[in-house]
């Protein structure tokens, strides 16, 4: 069982650290955090589109690059956020419907506005934001499981990182996973157990990259959790 | 934890990327939340850390009772009256630690003197449940390098 120093790596130590560090970097630092929001929040934007009165206000996924590319080409939007106490999906879905509002604002003034029914339409209603959690929970669950499978993966932990896939996703007993891999439930269980923690700490630094600081991080979970029951 | 989600649809083939119903998202949040809260998980933990490995062969090196060759725990089977002293010692160790890496030497100790305890004499150490001691030995023991990891698993034969 080779074990590496690859985690720290994957998953830095302090996730505010490691994104103020890139915004404070420059360009190319700057460059990494967008692919990253792009990575994790362009899907559950496009959920929340798709659920809320903005629907028909154009292709979600043109919108939703739109909004990207003009709010991250600006040197003081980011920073705008780490000076706002607020989470960053927050923050995203209140600039994506700002950047909609203005796209309206300019094409009624190039001549290609939408129709007044449909603006009246508008609105951003809070019980799509639920929609949107409950996307972006799912987006860093997978983001999260594909972490950690590397990370298994680097450190020789094939066989746990299955047994904890065939357990928590496909709930399959510790008496049936364990048969394919030669040993007995308990022993499975211990090896799920040292998977766990490997996903344990890659969702909980997702979350923290969304602004959670680590007192908050299980607050922040149960509150996701109870949006899926 | 199993029991107490509502159930989940079995999928064919275990894809991270896959979609997945709210349910299990739910579910491996949950996986998620809170802090591993047992002493023998944090062990594990400083064991999978940097330098883990070899700071634990070092504290193995490093035996509670004077003279005592460490050596000797990989030949079975151990000295019963040998492993009550170390077990007593780490014991006294975890207590009496003012630094976390001396706790954790002191747990390893004695979840290494209660396993070649129970794997060489079938005797059990501590009064706390078998199957309980027997899990927080394998937590630890997952952690470790060979030759150790396969002694203490021994405890599970």
């Amino acid at each position: 069982m080779a074990k590496t120093g690859h985690r720290k790596e994957a998953f830095p130590a302090t996730q505010m650290t490691w994104i103020n560090e890139r915004l404070d970097a420059g360009d190319q630092g700057r460059r990494e955090v967008a692919t990253h929001l792009m990575d994790v929040y362009a899907e559950p934007l496009r959920i929340y589109l798709l659920g809320s009165s903005f629907r028909n206000a154009g292709e979600p996924e043109e919108l939703i690059n739109g909004f990207f590319a003009n709010r991250l080409s600006r040197d003081d939007y980011l920073e705008g956020w780490r000076a706002s106490d607020k989470r960053l999906r927050r923050w995203l879905i209140n600039g994506l419907i700002f950047y909609i509002k203005e796209e309206f604002r300019r094409r009624k003034k190039t001549g290609t506005a939408i129709s007044d029914e449909m603006e009246a339409d508008l609105q951003d209603p809070a019980d799509q934001y639920r929609a949107f959690d409950q996307a972006w929970a799912a987006s860093i669950v997978r983001r999260a499981m594909s972490e950690a499978a590397e990370v298994c993966k680097k450190e020789g932990l094939e066989a746990h990182w299955d047994i904890f896939v065939r357990h928590h996703v496909q709930q399959q007993a510790y008496a049936i996973c364990c048969k394919e891999h030669g040993v007995d439930a308990a022993r499975a269980a211990v090896m799920a157990r040292t998977a766990s923690s490997r996903f344990r700490e890659a969702v909980r630094s997702q979350v923290a990259l969304d602004g959670a600081d680590e007192t908050t991080i299980d607050e922040e979970l149960a509150g996701l959790r109870s949006l899926l029951q | 934890m199993m029991t107490t989600q509502p159930p989940r649809p079995k999928h064919d083939t275990p894809e991270p990327g896959g979609n997945m119903d709210h349910s299990t998202v739910s579910h491996l949040l949950g996986v998620a939340t809170g802090p591993p809260v047992r002493p023998a998980d944090a062990l594990a933990m400083r064991i999978e850390g940097e330098d883990g490995q070899a700071w634990a062969i070092r504290a193995l090196a490093n035996p509670p009772i004077e003279g005592f060759d460490n050596k000797d725990l990989l030949k079975p089977p151990v000295n019963l009256d040998i492993l009550r002293q170390l077990h007593r010692q780490g014991k006294r160790m975890f207590h009496d630690a003012n630094a976390n890496d001396d706790q954790h030497a002191g747990l390893l100790w004695y979840l290494t003197a209660i396993a070649i305890a129970m794997a060489d004499h079938d005797e059990e150490l501590s009064s706390q449940p078998r199957q309980e001691v027997i899990n927080a030995v394998l937590v630890f023991a997952d952690a470790m390098p060979n030759p150790w990891r396969a002694r203490l698993e021994q405890i599970d034969g």
